[in-house]
Protein backbone atom coordinates (compact mmCIF):
# COMPACT_ATOMS: atom_id res chain seq x y z
CA UNK A 1 0.00 0.00 0.00
CA UNK A 2 2.47 2.55 0.37
CA UNK A 3 3.38 4.67 -2.27
CA UNK A 4 6.89 4.83 -3.93
CA UNK A 5 8.21 8.62 -3.48
CA UNK A 6 9.59 10.24 -6.01
CA UNK A 7 12.47 12.38 -5.79
CA UNK A 8 12.42 16.10 -4.18
CA UNK A 9 8.95 16.97 -3.34
CA UNK A 10 9.17 20.86 -3.54
CA UNK A 11 6.72 22.40 -1.66
CA UNK A 12 7.75 25.54 -3.36
CA UNK A 13 7.28 24.21 -6.27
CA UNK A 14 4.07 25.27 -6.86
CA UNK A 15 3.68 28.65 -4.61
CA UNK A 16 1.00 30.75 -5.78
CA UNK A 17 1.61 33.66 -7.64
CA UNK A 18 0.77 35.89 -4.66
CA UNK A 19 2.86 34.00 -2.64
CA UNK A 20 5.94 34.91 -4.88
CA UNK A 21 5.35 38.38 -5.62
CA UNK A 22 5.87 39.28 -1.58
CA UNK A 23 9.82 38.28 -3.03
CA UNK A 24 11.66 40.83 -4.58
CA UNK A 25 11.92 41.02 -8.75
CA UNK A 26 15.60 39.43 -9.16
CA UNK A 27 15.09 35.45 -8.59
CA UNK A 28 18.82 35.01 -8.00
CA UNK A 29 19.94 31.79 -6.57
CA UNK A 30 20.69 33.13 -3.50
CA UNK A 31 17.05 34.76 -2.67
CA UNK A 32 15.88 31.06 -4.02
CA UNK A 33 17.42 28.81 -1.62
CA UNK A 34 16.65 32.08 1.17
CA UNK A 35 12.86 30.80 0.62
CA UNK A 36 13.41 27.52 2.19
CA UNK A 37 13.51 27.81 5.76
CA UNK A 38 13.63 24.00 6.16
CA UNK A 39 15.29 21.80 3.89
CA UNK A 40 15.15 18.18 4.68
CA UNK A 41 16.93 15.68 2.65
CA UNK A 42 17.01 11.62 2.82
CA UNK A 43 15.43 11.64 6.61
CA UNK A 44 14.98 8.38 8.09
CA UNK A 45 14.03 8.19 11.68
CA UNK A 46 14.03 5.14 13.72
CA UNK A 47 12.87 4.11 17.25
CA UNK A 48 15.20 1.13 18.50
CA UNK A 49 14.10 -1.25 15.11
CA UNK A 50 10.55 0.77 14.42
CA UNK A 51 11.26 2.46 10.99
CA UNK A 52 9.07 5.43 11.68
CA UNK A 53 10.24 7.70 8.36
CA UNK A 54 11.31 6.54 5.42
CA UNK A 55 14.03 8.17 2.92
CA UNK A 56 11.78 12.15 3.50
CA UNK A 57 12.33 14.67 1.26
CA UNK A 58 10.89 17.94 1.34
CA UNK A 59 11.01 21.35 1.83
CA UNK A 60 9.42 24.13 3.42
CA UNK A 61 8.86 27.56 2.32
CA UNK A 62 10.18 30.85 4.66
CA UNK A 63 6.90 33.11 5.31
CA UNK A 64 4.35 30.20 4.67
CA UNK A 65 2.25 27.83 7.07
CA UNK A 66 2.60 24.37 6.20
CA UNK A 67 0.41 21.76 7.26
CA UNK A 68 1.33 17.80 7.74
CA UNK A 69 -1.57 15.64 7.44
CA UNK A 70 -1.92 11.73 7.50
CA UNK A 71 -3.50 9.00 9.72
CA UNK A 72 -2.93 8.28 13.12
CA UNK A 73 0.92 7.06 13.84
CA UNK A 74 2.44 8.05 10.21
CA UNK A 75 4.84 9.96 11.85
CA UNK A 76 3.81 13.63 11.36
CA UNK A 77 5.28 14.14 15.42
CA UNK A 78 8.13 12.61 14.47
CA UNK A 79 9.36 14.71 12.03
CA UNK A 80 8.28 17.80 13.39
CA UNK A 81 10.11 16.86 16.63
CA UNK A 82 13.25 16.11 14.19
CA UNK A 83 12.81 20.13 13.53
CA UNK A 84 14.61 21.19 16.66
CA UNK A 85 15.97 18.25 17.69
CA UNK A 86 13.89 17.42 20.53
CA UNK A 87 14.03 13.21 19.20
CA UNK A 88 17.66 13.73 21.26
CA UNK A 89 15.55 13.08 24.24
CA UNK A 90 14.11 10.29 23.13
CA UNK A 91 16.42 7.19 23.81
CA UNK A 92 16.72 4.57 21.23
CA UNK A 93 15.73 7.62 18.53
CA UNK A 94 18.13 7.82 15.35
CA UNK A 95 17.46 10.13 13.20
CA UNK A 96 19.37 9.91 9.91
CA UNK A 97 20.19 12.39 6.91
CA UNK A 98 20.28 16.21 6.48
CA UNK A 99 17.54 18.76 7.93
CA UNK A 100 18.81 22.20 6.94
CA UNK A 101 16.93 25.56 8.43
CA UNK A 102 17.88 28.95 7.29
CA UNK A 103 20.54 27.42 5.42
CA UNK A 104 22.26 25.72 7.85
CA UNK A 105 22.30 21.84 8.98
CA UNK A 106 20.71 20.87 12.32
CA UNK A 107 22.52 17.79 12.72
CA UNK A 108 25.96 18.96 12.26
CA UNK A 109 28.27 18.82 15.64
CA UNK A 110 28.73 22.61 15.68
CA UNK A 111 24.92 23.45 15.88
CA UNK A 112 24.28 24.89 19.19
CA UNK A 113 21.14 23.10 20.26
CA UNK A 114 20.07 25.55 22.96
CA UNK A 115 19.83 28.20 20.71
CA UNK A 116 18.38 26.48 17.63
CA UNK A 117 15.27 25.27 20.18
CA UNK A 118 14.75 29.14 21.48
CA UNK A 119 14.30 30.03 17.47
CA UNK A 120 12.18 27.02 16.65
CA UNK A 121 9.34 27.36 19.06
CA UNK A 122 7.30 24.17 19.63
CA UNK A 123 3.37 23.71 20.60
CA UNK A 124 3.12 20.23 21.96
CA UNK A 125 0.85 17.58 21.03
CA UNK A 126 -0.40 17.32 25.03
CA UNK A 127 -0.23 20.68 26.75
CA UNK A 128 2.91 21.10 29.21
CA UNK A 129 2.72 23.77 31.49
CA UNK A 130 5.29 23.95 33.94
CA UNK A 131 3.84 23.59 37.66
CA UNK A 132 4.29 27.29 38.32
CA UNK A 133 1.90 30.61 37.81
CA UNK A 134 0.25 31.45 34.76
CA UNK A 135 2.53 34.59 34.49
CA UNK A 136 5.98 32.09 34.95
CA UNK A 137 5.07 29.66 33.02
CA UNK A 138 5.21 32.66 29.95
CA UNK A 139 8.07 34.42 31.28
CA UNK A 140 10.26 31.50 31.63
CA UNK A 141 11.67 31.54 27.79
CA UNK A 142 12.35 35.19 28.42
CA UNK A 143 14.03 34.63 31.28
CA UNK A 144 16.20 31.39 30.36
CA UNK A 145 17.12 33.87 27.39
CA UNK A 146 19.05 36.26 30.15
CA UNK A 147 15.97 39.29 29.73
CA UNK A 148 15.66 40.65 33.18
CA UNK A 149 13.83 43.94 33.01
CA UNK A 150 11.01 43.21 34.98
CA UNK A 151 8.71 45.78 32.62
CA UNK A 152 10.08 43.77 29.47
CA UNK A 153 8.94 40.87 30.81
CA UNK A 154 5.87 41.81 32.08
CA UNK A 155 4.91 43.95 28.15
CA UNK A 156 6.28 40.27 26.19
CA UNK A 157 4.34 38.35 28.94
CA UNK A 158 0.99 40.04 27.87
CA UNK A 159 1.79 40.21 24.47
CA UNK A 160 1.82 37.04 24.04
CA UNK A 161 -1.03 35.45 26.22
CA UNK A 162 -3.13 38.62 23.97
CA UNK A 163 -1.68 36.79 20.96
CA UNK A 164 -2.85 33.35 22.40
CA UNK A 165 -6.39 34.65 23.10
CA UNK A 166 -6.19 33.79 26.79
CA UNK A 167 -4.89 37.32 28.30
CA UNK A 168 -8.95 37.82 28.90
CA UNK A 169 -9.22 34.76 31.09
CA UNK A 170 -6.35 34.96 33.29
CA UNK A 171 -5.33 38.88 33.49
CA UNK A 172 -6.98 38.57 37.28
CA UNK A 173 -5.16 35.93 37.77
CA UNK A 174 -1.60 35.64 36.43
CA UNK A 175 0.02 34.63 39.93
CA UNK A 176 -2.20 31.32 40.11
CA UNK A 177 -0.59 28.09 38.84
CA UNK A 178 -0.86 26.90 35.76
CA UNK A 179 -2.57 23.58 36.31
CA UNK A 180 -5.51 25.47 37.74
CA UNK A 181 -6.53 26.38 33.96
CA UNK A 182 -8.77 24.27 32.18
CA UNK A 183 -7.15 21.53 29.10
CA UNK A 184 -7.77 24.11 26.70
CA UNK A 185 -6.38 26.99 28.34
CA UNK A 186 -3.43 24.79 29.11
CA UNK A 187 -2.68 24.72 25.28
CA UNK A 188 -3.28 28.38 24.78
CA UNK A 189 -0.45 28.89 27.62
CA UNK A 190 1.49 26.83 26.17
CA UNK A 191 1.33 28.51 22.87
CA UNK A 192 1.70 32.13 24.77
CA UNK A 193 4.93 30.03 26.05
CA UNK A 194 6.12 29.11 22.74
CA UNK A 195 5.76 32.79 20.77
CA UNK A 196 7.04 34.62 23.73
CA UNK A 197 10.77 34.54 22.81
CA UNK A 198 9.85 35.23 19.04
CA UNK A 199 10.97 32.26 17.11
CA UNK A 200 10.99 32.11 13.65
CA UNK A 201 9.83 28.91 13.09
CA UNK A 202 7.60 28.20 15.00
CA UNK A 203 6.36 23.98 15.05
CA UNK A 204 2.53 23.56 16.48
CA UNK A 205 1.60 20.17 16.83
CA UNK A 206 -2.09 19.52 16.62
CA UNK A 207 -2.53 22.53 18.98
CA UNK A 208 -6.23 23.16 18.51
CA UNK A 209 -7.56 19.56 18.99
CA UNK A 210 -8.08 20.43 23.00
CA UNK A 211 -9.99 23.79 21.95
CA UNK A 212 -13.09 24.96 21.19
CA UNK A 213 -14.53 26.49 18.18
CA UNK A 214 -14.02 30.22 19.62
CA UNK A 215 -10.16 29.32 20.68
CA UNK A 216 -9.64 27.43 17.76
CA UNK A 217 -10.54 30.39 15.37
CA UNK A 218 -8.25 32.75 18.13
CA UNK A 219 -5.41 30.14 17.85
CA UNK A 220 -5.63 30.28 13.43
CA UNK A 221 -5.91 34.23 13.55
CA UNK A 222 -2.35 33.94 15.37
CA UNK A 223 -0.94 31.42 12.89
CA UNK A 224 -2.38 33.61 10.24
CA UNK A 225 -0.65 37.02 11.74
CA UNK A 226 2.56 35.33 12.23
CA UNK A 227 3.03 33.74 9.47
CA UNK A 228 3.58 37.06 7.48
CA UNK A 229 7.08 37.23 9.39
CA UNK A 230 7.34 33.25 10.67
CA UNK A 231 7.72 30.11 9.16
CA UNK A 232 5.24 27.56 10.56
CA UNK A 233 4.20 24.14 10.64
CA UNK A 234 1.31 22.52 11.54
CA UNK A 235 0.30 18.97 12.83
CA UNK A 236 -3.54 19.00 11.99
CA UNK A 237 -6.04 16.73 11.75
CA UNK A 238 -9.00 18.70 10.80
CA UNK A 239 -8.89 18.50 7.48
CA UNK A 240 -10.92 22.05 7.44
CA UNK A 241 -8.67 23.84 9.33
CA UNK A 242 -5.72 22.71 7.57
CA UNK A 243 -7.61 24.19 4.19
CA UNK A 244 -8.15 27.52 6.50
CA UNK A 245 -4.70 28.43 7.52
CA UNK A 246 -2.22 26.51 5.14
CA UNK A 247 -0.69 27.23 2.30
CA UNK A 248 1.10 24.13 1.85
CA UNK A 249 -0.11 20.77 2.54
CA UNK A 250 2.46 17.33 3.49
CA UNK A 251 0.20 14.14 3.64
CA UNK A 252 2.30 11.26 4.92
CA UNK A 253 1.34 7.70 5.14
CA UNK A 254 2.86 4.97 7.16
CA UNK A 255 5.70 6.81 7.38
CA UNK A 256 6.23 8.04 4.32
CA UNK A 257 5.61 11.24 2.23
CA UNK A 258 2.87 10.98 -0.12
CA UNK A 259 2.08 14.08 -1.72
CA UNK A 260 2.90 17.87 -0.66
CA UNK A 261 2.12 20.62 -2.61
CA UNK A 262 -0.19 24.11 -2.17
CA UNK A 263 -3.40 23.10 0.28
CA UNK A 264 -5.93 23.74 -2.72
CA UNK A 265 -3.86 21.59 -5.16
CA UNK A 266 -3.81 18.83 -2.43
CA UNK A 267 -7.34 19.22 -1.88
CA UNK A 268 -9.10 19.46 -4.99
CA UNK A 269 -6.70 17.77 -7.19
CA UNK A 270 -4.47 15.78 -5.28
CA UNK A 271 -1.68 13.24 -7.58
CA UNK A 272 -2.33 10.50 -5.95
CA UNK A 273 -5.31 8.55 -5.52
CA UNK A 274 -4.40 7.97 -1.68
CA UNK A 275 -4.31 11.54 -0.90
CA UNK A 276 -8.01 11.97 -2.89
CA UNK A 277 -9.03 8.89 -0.37
CA UNK A 278 -7.97 10.47 2.65
CA UNK A 279 -8.91 14.06 2.17
CA UNK A 280 -12.06 12.92 1.69
CA UNK A 281 -12.39 10.94 4.54
CA UNK A 282 -12.49 7.91 2.67
CA UNK A 283 -9.70 6.35 4.87
CA UNK A 284 -7.51 7.75 7.88
CA UNK B 1 -32.28 5.91 49.23
CA UNK B 2 -31.64 8.61 46.63
CA UNK B 3 -34.22 11.91 45.95
CA UNK B 4 -33.90 11.40 42.33
CA UNK B 5 -37.63 10.96 40.89
CA UNK B 6 -37.90 8.43 38.27
CA UNK B 7 -40.99 8.83 35.91
CA UNK B 8 -43.46 5.65 36.66
CA UNK B 9 -42.87 2.78 34.37
CA UNK B 10 -45.48 2.41 31.46
CA UNK B 11 -48.51 0.51 32.37
CA UNK B 12 -47.95 -2.76 32.31
CA UNK B 13 -44.54 -3.68 32.61
CA UNK B 14 -43.03 -4.09 36.68
CA UNK B 15 -41.02 -0.96 37.79
CA UNK B 16 -37.63 -1.83 37.35
CA UNK B 17 -34.66 0.24 38.35
CA UNK B 18 -31.84 -0.76 35.86
CA UNK B 19 -29.31 0.48 38.23
CA UNK B 20 -30.23 -2.50 40.82
CA UNK B 21 -28.37 -5.70 41.19
CA UNK B 22 -26.01 -5.41 39.11
CA UNK B 23 -23.15 -7.79 40.78
CA UNK B 24 -23.64 -6.41 44.22
CA UNK B 25 -20.73 -8.58 45.44
CA UNK B 26 -18.36 -5.48 44.13
CA UNK B 27 -19.41 -3.24 46.37
CA UNK B 28 -19.13 -5.45 49.34
CA UNK B 29 -15.70 -6.41 48.69
CA UNK B 30 -14.60 -2.60 47.82
CA UNK B 31 -16.07 -1.83 51.03
CA UNK B 32 -14.48 -4.46 53.43
CA UNK B 33 -11.21 -3.23 51.73
CA UNK B 34 -11.56 0.16 53.09
CA UNK B 35 -12.78 -1.00 56.53
CA UNK B 36 -9.38 -2.59 56.43
CA UNK B 37 -6.99 -0.05 55.75
CA UNK B 38 -8.97 1.92 58.42
CA UNK B 39 -8.02 -0.21 60.81
CA UNK B 40 -4.65 -1.11 59.88
CA UNK B 41 -4.20 2.87 60.10
CA UNK B 42 -5.49 3.13 63.26
CA UNK B 43 -3.44 0.24 64.67
CA UNK B 44 -0.50 2.41 63.69
CA UNK B 45 -2.03 5.23 65.05
CA UNK B 46 -2.80 3.13 68.18
CA UNK B 47 0.98 2.62 69.05
CA UNK B 48 2.14 5.57 68.17
CA UNK B 49 -0.66 7.06 70.89
CA UNK B 50 0.84 4.58 73.43
CA UNK B 51 4.46 5.30 72.80
CA UNK B 52 4.20 8.91 73.05
CA UNK B 53 1.27 8.36 76.13
CA UNK B 54 3.49 6.94 77.98
CA UNK B 55 7.15 8.85 77.28
CA UNK B 56 4.64 12.00 77.71
CA UNK B 57 3.90 10.56 80.87
CA UNK B 58 7.41 9.97 82.43
CA UNK B 59 9.36 12.38 80.73
CA UNK B 60 6.63 15.16 82.05
CA UNK B 61 6.98 13.60 85.38
CA UNK B 62 10.17 14.41 86.07
CA UNK B 63 10.33 17.39 84.36
CA UNK B 64 11.69 20.45 85.89
CA UNK B 65 13.36 23.72 85.07
CA UNK B 66 16.24 22.90 86.21
CA UNK B 67 16.64 20.04 83.01
CA UNK B 68 16.58 22.59 80.72
CA UNK B 69 19.21 25.25 82.52
CA UNK B 70 21.84 23.45 84.30
CA UNK B 71 24.46 20.89 83.36
CA UNK B 72 24.65 17.13 84.36
CA UNK B 73 27.34 17.67 87.55
CA UNK B 74 25.12 20.90 89.22
CA UNK B 75 22.42 19.95 91.49
CA UNK B 76 20.01 19.89 90.48
CA UNK B 77 20.81 18.43 87.42
CA UNK B 78 19.77 19.07 83.87
CA UNK B 79 20.86 18.69 80.25
CA UNK B 80 21.12 21.74 78.80
CA UNK B 81 24.62 21.13 77.06
CA UNK B 82 23.11 18.03 75.84
CA UNK B 83 20.02 19.03 74.13
CA UNK B 84 22.38 22.34 72.63
CA UNK B 85 24.81 19.74 71.55
CA UNK B 86 22.53 17.51 69.73
CA UNK B 87 21.19 20.33 67.53
CA UNK B 88 24.85 21.51 66.37
CA UNK B 89 25.59 17.83 66.40
CA UNK B 90 22.77 17.90 63.63
CA UNK B 91 23.24 20.97 61.94
CA UNK B 92 27.15 20.13 61.32
CA UNK B 93 26.15 16.75 59.85
CA UNK B 94 23.48 18.41 57.66
CA UNK B 95 25.65 20.77 56.58
CA UNK B 96 27.98 18.03 55.18
CA UNK B 97 25.49 15.21 54.41
CA UNK B 98 22.66 17.02 52.82
CA UNK B 99 24.40 18.88 49.41
CA UNK B 100 26.40 15.76 49.63
CA UNK B 101 22.86 14.01 49.18
CA UNK B 102 21.12 15.97 47.14
CA UNK B 103 24.15 16.09 44.67
CA UNK B 104 24.63 12.01 44.69
CA UNK B 105 20.60 11.86 43.77
CA UNK B 106 20.79 14.51 41.21
CA UNK B 107 23.67 12.77 39.55
CA UNK B 108 21.87 9.54 39.88
CA UNK B 109 18.74 10.71 38.62
CA UNK B 110 19.92 13.21 35.77
CA UNK B 111 23.45 12.77 34.49
CA UNK B 112 24.36 9.32 34.86
CA UNK B 113 24.50 7.09 32.31
CA UNK B 114 24.41 3.15 32.38
CA UNK B 115 27.67 2.00 32.93
CA UNK B 116 29.88 0.32 35.66
CA UNK B 117 30.92 3.49 37.09
CA UNK B 118 26.92 4.58 38.05
CA UNK B 119 26.37 1.12 39.20
CA UNK B 120 28.81 1.08 41.25
CA UNK B 121 27.93 4.42 42.15
CA UNK B 122 24.21 2.63 43.49
CA UNK B 123 25.53 -0.22 45.62
CA UNK B 124 27.43 1.91 47.23
CA UNK B 125 24.60 4.05 48.24
CA UNK B 126 22.62 1.11 48.74
CA UNK B 127 25.06 -0.53 50.85
CA UNK B 128 25.48 2.68 52.64
CA UNK B 129 22.07 2.51 53.36
CA UNK B 130 21.77 -0.91 54.48
CA UNK B 131 24.76 -0.34 57.17
CA UNK B 132 24.35 -0.91 60.67
CA UNK B 133 25.13 2.66 62.08
CA UNK B 134 27.54 1.67 64.48
CA UNK B 135 29.95 0.54 61.49
CA UNK B 136 29.45 4.10 59.89
CA UNK B 137 30.81 5.54 63.61
CA UNK B 138 33.87 2.85 63.09
CA UNK B 139 34.48 4.75 59.84
CA UNK B 140 33.98 8.16 61.25
CA UNK B 141 36.35 7.01 63.98
CA UNK B 142 39.14 5.60 62.12
CA UNK B 143 38.88 8.80 59.78
CA UNK B 144 38.90 11.28 62.58
CA UNK B 145 39.40 10.11 65.73
CA UNK B 146 42.47 8.01 65.11
CA UNK B 147 44.44 11.07 63.21
CA UNK B 148 42.76 13.18 66.01
CA UNK B 149 44.08 11.21 69.03
CA UNK B 150 41.09 11.86 70.82
CA UNK B 151 36.98 12.07 70.33
CA UNK B 152 35.52 14.93 68.58
CA UNK B 153 32.16 16.58 67.55
CA UNK B 154 33.45 16.59 64.31
CA UNK B 155 33.74 12.66 64.49
CA UNK B 156 30.42 12.77 65.38
CA UNK B 157 29.12 14.77 63.03
CA UNK B 158 31.18 12.94 59.93
CA UNK B 159 29.23 9.33 61.54
CA UNK B 160 25.99 11.33 61.37
CA UNK B 161 26.10 12.49 57.84
CA UNK B 162 26.82 9.20 56.64
CA UNK B 163 23.97 8.54 57.59
CA UNK B 164 21.83 10.92 56.03
CA UNK B 165 23.60 10.72 52.52
CA UNK B 166 22.13 7.64 51.09
CA UNK B 167 19.11 8.41 52.21
CA UNK B 168 19.03 11.88 51.18
CA UNK B 169 20.40 10.47 47.82
CA UNK B 170 17.64 7.84 47.03
CA UNK B 171 15.11 10.25 48.27
CA UNK B 172 16.10 13.21 46.10
CA UNK B 173 16.53 10.31 43.14
CA UNK B 174 13.20 9.16 43.46
CA UNK B 175 11.71 12.28 43.53
CA UNK B 176 13.36 14.19 40.43
CA UNK B 177 12.50 10.62 38.62
CA UNK B 178 8.82 11.32 39.40
CA UNK B 179 8.88 15.01 37.69
CA UNK B 180 7.17 14.03 34.24
CA UNK B 181 9.15 13.71 31.31
CA UNK B 182 6.58 16.60 29.53
CA UNK B 183 7.91 19.16 31.92
CA UNK B 184 11.86 18.22 30.70
CA UNK B 185 10.48 18.49 26.95
CA UNK B 186 8.57 21.95 27.30
CA UNK B 187 11.90 23.21 28.86
CA UNK B 188 14.10 21.88 26.62
CA UNK B 189 11.93 22.85 23.55
CA UNK B 190 11.99 26.52 25.09
CA UNK B 191 15.74 26.53 24.58
CA UNK B 192 16.85 26.05 28.21
CA UNK B 193 20.35 24.43 28.84
CA UNK B 194 20.24 20.99 31.17
CA UNK B 195 20.65 22.69 34.27
CA UNK B 196 18.42 25.64 33.68
CA UNK B 197 15.85 22.95 32.98
CA UNK B 198 16.88 21.21 36.73
CA UNK B 199 17.93 24.36 38.74
CA UNK B 200 14.26 26.25 37.31
CA UNK B 201 11.91 23.48 36.99
CA UNK B 202 12.80 19.88 37.83
CA UNK B 203 14.16 20.53 40.94
CA UNK B 204 10.80 23.46 42.48
CA UNK B 205 8.67 20.46 41.25
CA UNK B 206 10.35 17.73 43.18
CA UNK B 207 11.09 20.17 46.31
CA UNK B 208 8.02 19.00 48.33
CA UNK B 209 9.49 15.24 47.86
CA UNK B 210 13.44 15.85 48.52
CA UNK B 211 12.79 18.19 51.97
CA UNK B 212 10.29 15.58 53.51
CA UNK B 213 12.86 12.90 52.22
CA UNK B 214 16.13 15.37 54.02
CA UNK B 215 13.11 15.80 56.75
CA UNK B 216 13.20 12.36 57.46
CA UNK B 217 17.01 12.11 57.53
CA UNK B 218 17.72 15.04 60.11
CA UNK B 219 14.93 13.45 62.40
CA UNK B 220 16.49 9.86 62.11
CA UNK B 221 20.08 10.99 62.63
CA UNK B 222 18.65 13.16 65.60
CA UNK B 223 17.93 10.00 67.60
CA UNK B 224 21.15 7.91 66.61
CA UNK B 225 23.06 6.65 69.64
CA UNK B 226 25.29 4.01 68.59
CA UNK B 227 27.54 5.82 65.77
CA UNK B 228 28.02 8.31 68.44
CA UNK B 229 29.29 6.26 70.99
CA UNK B 230 33.35 6.20 69.98
CA UNK B 231 33.04 9.14 68.03
CA UNK B 232 31.35 11.98 69.97
CA UNK B 233 31.54 10.81 72.93
CA UNK B 234 30.18 12.79 75.16
CA UNK B 235 30.17 15.23 77.52
CA UNK B 236 29.07 16.94 80.58
CA UNK B 237 30.61 20.19 80.40
CA UNK B 238 28.67 23.17 78.08
CA UNK B 239 31.65 22.61 75.39
CA UNK B 240 30.55 23.05 71.86
CA UNK B 241 33.98 23.19 69.67
CA UNK B 242 33.69 20.64 67.54
CA UNK B 243 37.67 19.68 68.15
CA UNK B 244 36.60 18.44 71.77
CA UNK B 245 34.51 15.56 72.73
CA UNK B 246 30.87 16.75 72.55
CA UNK B 247 27.71 16.68 74.54
CA UNK B 248 24.62 14.69 72.76
CA UNK B 249 21.24 14.20 74.40
CA UNK B 250 20.93 10.29 73.02
CA UNK B 251 24.39 9.55 74.24
CA UNK B 252 22.94 10.72 78.08
CA UNK B 253 19.55 9.20 78.01
CA UNK B 254 21.55 5.72 76.78
CA UNK B 255 24.21 6.71 79.95
CA UNK B 256 21.53 7.40 82.24
CA UNK B 257 19.15 4.50 81.36
CA UNK B 258 21.85 2.22 82.37
CA UNK B 259 22.19 3.79 85.76
CA UNK B 260 21.30 1.87 89.09
CA UNK B 261 20.38 5.82 90.18
CA UNK B 262 16.85 6.07 90.11
CA UNK B 263 17.27 10.10 89.53
CA UNK B 264 19.62 9.41 86.68
CA UNK B 265 16.85 7.05 85.03
CA UNK B 266 13.92 9.99 85.34
CA UNK B 267 16.49 12.03 83.94
CA UNK B 268 16.47 10.14 81.05
CA UNK B 269 13.04 10.08 80.41
CA UNK B 270 12.86 13.75 80.23
CA UNK B 271 15.29 13.18 77.85
CA UNK B 272 13.61 10.95 75.38
CA UNK B 273 10.48 13.42 75.90
CA UNK B 274 12.56 16.31 75.17
CA UNK B 275 14.31 14.87 72.18
CA UNK B 276 11.16 13.66 70.49
CA UNK B 277 9.94 16.81 71.11
CA UNK B 278 12.69 18.90 69.26
CA UNK B 279 12.37 16.27 66.38
CA UNK B 280 8.38 17.03 66.11
CA UNK B 281 8.64 20.77 66.23
CA UNK B 282 11.64 20.79 63.56
CA UNK B 283 9.16 17.93 61.22
CA UNK B 284 6.03 20.34 61.58
CA UNK B 285 8.24 23.36 61.54
CA UNK B 286 9.53 21.99 57.52
CA UNK B 287 5.90 21.19 56.72
CA UNK B 288 4.91 23.95 58.06
CA UNK B 289 7.86 26.15 54.94
CA UNK B 290 7.33 24.08 52.36
CA UNK B 291 3.76 23.03 52.25
CA UNK B 292 2.03 23.08 48.92
CA UNK B 293 0.28 27.03 48.69
CA UNK B 294 -2.98 27.33 47.71
N1 LIG C 1 9.08 7.48 21.81
C1 LIG C 1 8.77 6.53 20.91
N2 LIG C 1 9.28 5.29 21.05
C2 LIG C 1 9.00 4.32 20.15
N3 LIG C 1 8.22 4.50 19.07
C3 LIG C 1 7.67 5.72 18.88
C4 LIG C 1 7.91 6.80 19.79
N4 LIG C 1 7.25 7.88 19.35
C5 LIG C 1 6.62 7.49 18.24
N5 LIG C 1 6.87 6.20 17.93
C6 LIG C 1 6.35 5.45 16.77
O1 LIG C 1 6.64 6.18 15.60
C7 LIG C 1 5.54 6.17 14.72
C8 LIG C 1 5.13 7.58 14.38
O2 LIG C 1 4.66 8.21 15.55
P1 LIG C 1 4.23 9.74 15.59
O3 LIG C 1 4.01 10.12 17.00
O4 LIG C 1 5.19 10.53 14.83
O5 LIG C 1 2.83 9.67 14.82
P2 LIG C 1 1.81 10.86 14.48
O6 LIG C 1 1.69 10.91 13.02
O7 LIG C 1 2.20 12.09 15.18
O8 LIG C 1 0.47 10.28 15.10
P3 LIG C 1 -0.74 11.07 15.82
O9 LIG C 1 -1.52 11.70 14.76
O10 LIG C 1 -1.50 9.99 16.51
O11 LIG C 1 -0.12 12.04 16.77
C9 LIG C 1 4.42 5.38 15.40
O12 LIG C 1 4.38 4.12 14.85
C10 LIG C 1 4.85 5.33 16.84
O13 LIG C 1 4.46 4.11 17.40
MG1 LIG D 1 1.43 13.16 16.80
Amino acid sequence: MTPPVTADNHVSGHRSASASAAGSGSMSVETRAARHAIEIQGLNVHYGKGHAVHDLNLNITHGEVTAFIGPSGCGKSTILRCFNRMNDLVSGCQVRGSIKIHGANIYDRRTNVMELRRRTGMVFQKPNPFPKSIFDNVAYPLRIHGIRGKAVIKERVEKSLRSAGLWDEVKDRLNTSALSLSGGQQQRLCIARAIAAEPDVLLMDEPCSALDPIATKTVEKLINDLSKTITIVIVTHNMHQAVRVAHQTAFFYMGRLVEAGPTDKLFHKPDHQQTLAYVTGQFG
Amino acid sequence: MSDITVSPAPAGSPPVNPFQGRRPGRRWISRAFAGLSILATLMALAVLFVVLWYIGGRGIEYMTTAFFTNLPLQTPEGMRNCIIGTVILVMLSSVLGVPLGMLCGIYLAEYARKGWFTYAARLVIDLLAGTPTILLGVIAWQLVVVPMHHQSGWSGALALAFIMVPIIARATEEMLRLVPHAHREASAGLGASHAQTLFRVILPAAKAGISTGIMLAIARVAGETAPLLFTALGNDQAVYDPNQPYPSLTLKIWQYSQSAEASWRHQAWTGVLALVSLVLIFTAAVRFTVREKK
